[in-house]
């Protein structure tokens, strides 16, 4: 191999190389994780579920973790039900104002299907966003 | 059963097919029909076709209730969800579930569970018309949040999404048959 066609090869080959080693090096979720947006949450006083039913990923058991997208106002708690019997699943979680970091909720097989509940303290949030890893 | 109710569940039953025929899951139902061509539908299947007719609660019901009348609404809605042989819902504890739950939220774990209870009886072969029901489960009226899934579930039972909702239903029935019995009630059998 010429040293210019050497050359050529490890042009093309290093922005793979980079994304594949920037991709190792990222903290946080695994790959098997699912992630879906919580878009306009309104949070109060009173348990109020999210729209929609989640199912945990993959093909073995993930953690269920909950943050907000948006800077929250207030502290809130979040917490998981089982679809099919309603009862609390995990642990709530309680988030202080402007938290906006992960909390592991419950660790549960793939396919689980649960509904996330919201409390806010003190006062009402409207259309706050955030996100659930599955 | 007189003759005549007999041959009323049958054209109600029919009824409830041509109704449903636009979407995937009511083709499902018509594929689950001709393959048992000649049977009349159960009662199971007439009650899960007049439970998917049915409008969702409407909003002013969507007030939280609280324990005894938690559990009250639940034993009324409770009644009109058709289950499989030796099915129940006495392994939801409401003292247990979120607090200050909806009529809407209640009748979504019923029929939830209910929709669980069904799976379970198709997988394990102990209902053979469990499939005609389940065809009616997208269109029931508290499952608005999962149709999508549900109906996926049931018209593609080789697939990952499959198994995963199987396995859940039965990891429900083992907390579901323990809570039962600690609250001395009869457990769901399967």
């Amino acid at each position: 191999m010429s040293r210019r066609t050497r050359r050529f090869a490890v042009r093309s080959l290093l922005p793979a190389v980079i994304a594949s080693a920037a991709l190792l090096a990222a903290p946080g979720l695994a790959s098997a994780d699912v992630t879906t947006d919580m878009n306009n949450w309104n949070l109060n006083g009173t348990a109020s579920p999210y729209g929609s039913n989640f199912t945990v990923s993959g093909t073995t058991s993930n953690p269920i973790q909950f943050r907000w997208l948006d800077s929250t106002p207030l502290q809130t708690k979040v917490y998981a039900t089982s679809c099919s019997s309603g009862t609390l699943v995990g642990v709530e979680r309680f988030y202080a104002a402007g938290d906006t970091g992960y909390q592991t909720l419950h660790t549960a097989s793939a396919g689980y299907c649960f509904r996330l509940w919201g409390v806010a303290y003190g006062g009402t949030m409207t259309v706050y966003d955030g996100r659930v890893s599955r | 059963m007189t003759p005549i109710r007999f041959v009323l569940l049958a054209v109600v039953a029919a009824g409830s097919t041509a109704v449903v025929s636009s979407c995937g899951a009511a083709r499902y139902a018509a594929q689950s029909s001709s393959s048992a061509a000649g049977s009349l539908p159960t009662s199971a299947e007439v009650r899960a076709a007049a439970l998917a007719r049915e409008n969702p609660t409407p909003p002013q019901f969507n007030t939280a209730i609280d324990g005894e009348v938690a559990w009250a609404e639940a034993q009324r809605r409770a009644a009109r969800i058709p289950l499989p042989e030796g099915g129940n819902f006495n392994g939801i504890e409401w003292a247990k579930t979120a607090p200050q739950l909806t009529v809407r939220d209640i009748e979504e774990i019923l029929q939830y569970n209910a929709y669980c209870q069904w799976l379970r009886a198709q997988a394990d072969g102990r209902d053979p018309h469990a499939a005609r029901v389940l065809a009616y489960v997208p269109r029931w009226p508290g499952l608005k949040n999962s149709a999508a899934q549900i109906a996926s579930v049931i018209t593609e039972p080789d697939t990952p999404l499959y198994s995963g909702a199987i396995r859940f239903c039965r990891e429900s029935l083992v907390d579901e048959q323990r809570t039962a019995r600690r609250l001395r009630l009869d457990p769901p059998d399967g």
